[in-house]
C-alpha cells in the first residue's frame, strides 16, 4: 500500500522479496519438501533412465534365463524377474512411463475441461446447462469403473489406457473451472473489461481464466499422483501396458504369482509407485498452502 | 445549449422484470450532452443514475427491457446496434470510469499489461499486424501508456507500469483507472460515482485533474453523483434525477443559486453544511418501481403538491433560456395531449 516506493528497481526488490516470501511459505513444511524432493527425484529418474540404470537392455523384452529369480543383490539390486531382467532397471524405466502417462492425461484432462467450464460458467443458458449436466453424469460414475469400461472396449495398450482415463478425468476440471468462473464474474474488473470493449471469449480466457489458475496447479499436482494409480491399477488388470513394457502395475501382476518367495519382484515397483504417489500429494498440499487456495477434497477408493 | 450535441438521450423509458412485477425503473428520461462538455447526472441512491450510465453503454443486465426511446450517439442510435457493433464503440468512443478503484483493476496483471492490453486489443482487432512492424509498434504503444500515465499525475509512471493494483493506494488505482478509460481517447467517458471510495482530500485533488484533463483533450463527460458538491465542482449542467425521472434541467451555477423543483429544493437543503443547523432532508423515500405514483412521482412527498398532480403527469418544460422543470408549479404552454 506504500505509495512512496517508486523506482523501477525497487519493484524488483518487492517481486524477489515477494517470491522469498512464498518460498518460506512452502519451506516451512517439511512435508512438502519432502514432497518436491521426492517428485523431482522421479523426474530426474525419469528422464536420465537410460543413462543410469545399470541394465538399459533389460527394460524391454530381454531374456536371460541364467539369471532368473536372483534375490537383491550388489549386482542387482532389487534382483532379478522371471526371466532373468533387472528389477531394478525396470522400476527406474516404469517412473517414465508412470509420469508420462499423469502428464498426457492431465493435459487432455485440461484441454477439455477448462474451456468447458469457462463456456459453462461465463454464459449462462441451456448450452450451460447442458455442459454441467453432462459433466455431472460423468461425476456420478466411479471414474475408475469408467476407465475400465472404456479400456476394455478399445485395444489394451498404453495409449488407450491414458484415452481411458482422460476420458473420465477432465470433468473434475470443468467442475473447478465452473466454480471459479461463477464467483470471478462477478468482480467489477469483468463489467469494467466489457466497458472497454473485450469480447466475451477474451474476457473468459484473458480475464477470468487467469484468476483461476491457482486451485488449477493445485489440483493438477494433486491429480498427478491419483492418475499414476489409476494407470497402474489399469496395467496391473492388463488393460493398460502389455509386457514387456515396465510399467509398475504390469509389473506387479506379473511378480504377484511368485509371492511370496520371490517378493522382490512385485514389491519394488509397488513402493516406487507408493513413493511417486506420496510425493505428489505432498507436494499438493505444499502448494496449497501457498497458494491459500480451498478446493474440494474427494475420491475414497481411486 | 451553443455546442453540438454528442450524445441524446430521447424518451428512454427501461422497466425491469422482477419477482414482484414490472418495475419502471427509468420513465421516459431526456439527456443531451455537447462535444467538450461535463453534465452532471444528480440524485439520490437508486433513482436509475447507473442504469441509464449502463444503458448508453449497452451492459444493462439481462432482466432489464428498453421499452421506449432512442440513444443517440453522434447520431447513431445505440440501442439499434449489435452486440459486436456497440463493442466497438466502448473504450473507443465511450469510455466508463468505474466507481471502486479497488475491484475495477484485473489484479493478476500488473497496469502496465493492462493498459497495453488494451491498446494491442484494438490495434489487432481491425488491423493485421506486420511482422516486423510489431516492435516498432509495441514501443509506440508503450509510449503512450507512459504518457496517459503521466496524464493522469502519476508520479512514475516507468515504475507504476510493472506494479500489480494491490501494490498502489487507493487514489493512485482511481488514476489508472481514468488512465485507462482515457487511453484511446474516447469523445465521452461516463465517471461513475468517480472518487467516493476515497478520502474527500484525495477526491477532490482527482477530480479537479480530471476537470483539466478532459478540458484540455476536449472530451464531454457525464458525472454520476449523489454529491452535489461534486457535480457543482465539475459540471457545466446538471440533471437532477427523481425515481427514473429528469425533473430539473440547468446550468450548474443557476442551479445552486437558485432551485426550482421542489425535490431539487430539498435536496440541497439536505446538504449538511459547517454553518448553521443540519438540513432537514426529504421526508418519506424513492417511490416503489412497480407501483409509481400515477403522475407526478414525487407528489406523495413534495410539500407543495396540488391536486393536478396526482392526475397529469408534468411534462418537462424549459421555464427559462436553458433551464428545463418538470413541475406543475410553474406555468407552461398547455399541451392538448395529456
Amino acid at each position: 500500500m506504500a505509495e512512496t516506493i517508486i523506482t523501477t528497481q525497487e519493484i524488483w526488490v518487492t517481486r524477489r522479496e515477494e517470491a522469498r516470501r512464498a518460498w518460506y511459505r512452502f519451506r516451512s513444511s517439511t512435508l512438502a519438501l519432502v514432497g518436491l524432493g521426492i517428485v523431482l527425484g522421479m523426474a530426474a529418474v525419469a528422464i536420465l533412465a537410460p543413462y543410469i540404470a545399470p541394465y538399459p537392455q533389460h527394460a524391454g523384452g530381454f531374456v536371460d534365463f541364467a539369471n532368473t529369480f536372483q534375490p537383491p543383490s550388489r549386482a542387482h539390486l532389487f534382483g532379478t524377474d522371471d526371466v532373468g531382467r533387472d528389477v531394478f532397471t525396470r522400476v527406474l524405466f516404469g517412473a517414465r512411463i508412470s509420469l508420462f502417462t499423469g502428464f498426457v492425461v492431465l493435459s487432455i484432462a485440461l484441454a477439455i475441461g477448462i474451456p468447458l467450464g469457462l463456456i459453462a460458467g461465463y454464459w449462462t443458458g441451456w448450452v450451460s446447462s447442458l455442459i454441467m449436466r453432462i459433466t455431472d453424469v460423468f461425476l456420478a460414475l466411479p471414474s475408475i469403473v469408467l476407465a475400465l469400461a472404456v479400456a476394455a472396449v478399445l485395444k489394451p495398450t498404453l495409449t488407450n489406457a491414458m484415452i481411458a482415463i482422460a476420458f473420465t478425468w477432465w470433468p473434475w476440471y470443468t467442475r473447478l473451472v465452473y466454480g471459479e468462473v461463477l464467483s470471478i464474474k462477478q468482480e467489477a474488473f469483468v463489467e469494467a473489461s466489457r466497458s472497454m470493449g473485450a469480447s466475451p471469449w477474451r474476457i473468459a480466457f484473458r480475464e477470468i481464466l487467469p484468476n483461476a489458475w491457482s486451485p488449477i496447479v493445485v489440483k493438477l499436482t494433486l491429480d498427478m499422483g491419483f492418475v499414476i494409480l489409476v494407470e497402474t491399477g489399469l496395467s496391473f488388470l492388463g488393460l493398460g501396458a502389455q509386457p514387456p513394457t515396465p510399467a509398475w502395475g504390469a509389473m506387479i501382476a506379473e511378480g504377484r504369482i511368485y509371492m511370496p518367495a520371490n517378493w522382490w519382484l512385485a514389491t519394488f515397483p509397488g513402493l516406487a509407485i507408493f513413493l511417486t504417489v506420496l510425493g505428489f500429494n505432498l507436494l499438493g498440499d505444499g502448494l496449497r498452502d501457498v497458494f491459500d487456495v480451498q478446493i474440494e477434497q474427494w475420491r475414497g477408493g481411486a | 445549449m451553443q455546442a453540438e450535441p454528442l450524445l441524446e438521450i430521447r424518451n428512454l423509458s427501461i422497466h425491469f422484470h422482477t419477482y414482484e412485477g414490472r418495475a419502471r425503473v427509468i420513465n421516459g428520461i431526456e439527456l443531451v450532452i455537447g462535444k467538450g462538455e461535463s453534465v452532471a447526472l444528480v440524485g439520490e441512491t437508486g433513482c436509475g443514475k447507473s442504469i441509464t450510465a449502463k444503458a448508453i453503454l449497452g451492459l444493462l443486465p439481462p432482466n432489464a427491457e428498453v421499452v421506449s426511446g432512442r440513444i443517440l450517439f453522434q447520431g447513431q442510435d445505440l440501442l439499434r446496434l449489435k452486440e459486436e457493433e456497440l463493442r466497438r464503440i466502448r473504450g473507443r468512443h465511450i469510455a466508463m470510469i468505474f466507481q471502486d478503484p479497488s475491484t475495477a483493476l484485473n489484479p493478476v496483471f500488473t497496469v502496465g499489461e493492462q493498459l497495453m492490453d488494451v491498446l494491442i486489443y484494438r490495434d489487432t482487432r481491425g488491423l493485421g499486424r506486420g511482422k516486423d512492424g510489431a516492435v516498432r509498434r509495441h514501443s509506440a504503444l508503450r509510449q503512450r501508456c507512459l504518457e496517459m500515465l503521466q496524464l493522469v499525475r502519476i508520479p512514475d509512471p516507468e515504475a507504476t507500469m510493472a506494479r500489480y493494483p494491490n501494490e498502489l493506494s487507493g487514489g493512485m488505482r482511481q488514476r489508472v483507472l481514468i488512465a485507462l478509460a482515457l487511453l484511446q481517447g474516447p469523445e465521452l467517458v461516463i465517471a461513475d460515482e468517480i472518487g467516493t471510495a476515497l478520502d474527500v482530500s484525495i477526491q477532490d485533488q482527482i477530480l479537479q485533474e480530471l476537470k483539466e484533463l478532459v478540458r484540455t483533450q476536449g472530451t464531454s463527460v457525464l458525472y454520476i453523483t449523489h454529491n452535489l458538491g461534486v457535480a457543482r465542482m465539475v459540471s457545466d449542467r446538471v440533471y437532477v434525477m427523481y425515481a427514473g425521472e429528469v425533473v430539473e434541467v440547468a446550468p450548474t451555477d443557476t442551479l445552486f443559486r437558485r432551485q426550482l423543483h421542489p425535490y431539487a429544493q430539498g435536496l440541497l437543503a439536505a446538504v449538511p453544511r459547517l454553518t448553521g443547523a443540519i438540513g432537514e432532508g426529504i421526508e418519506g423515500r424513492i417511490p416503489d418501481y412497480v407501483a409509481p405514483p400515477p403522475a407526478c412521482r414525487f407528489e406523495p412527498r413534495c410539500p407543495y403538491r396540488m391536486p393536478i398532480c396526482s392526475e397529469v403527469r408534468p411534462p418537462l418544460v424549459e421555464v427559462e433560456a436553458g433551464r428545463w422543470v418538470a413541475c406543475h408549479l410553474y406555468p407552461h404552454p398547455r399541451r392538448d395531449e395529456a
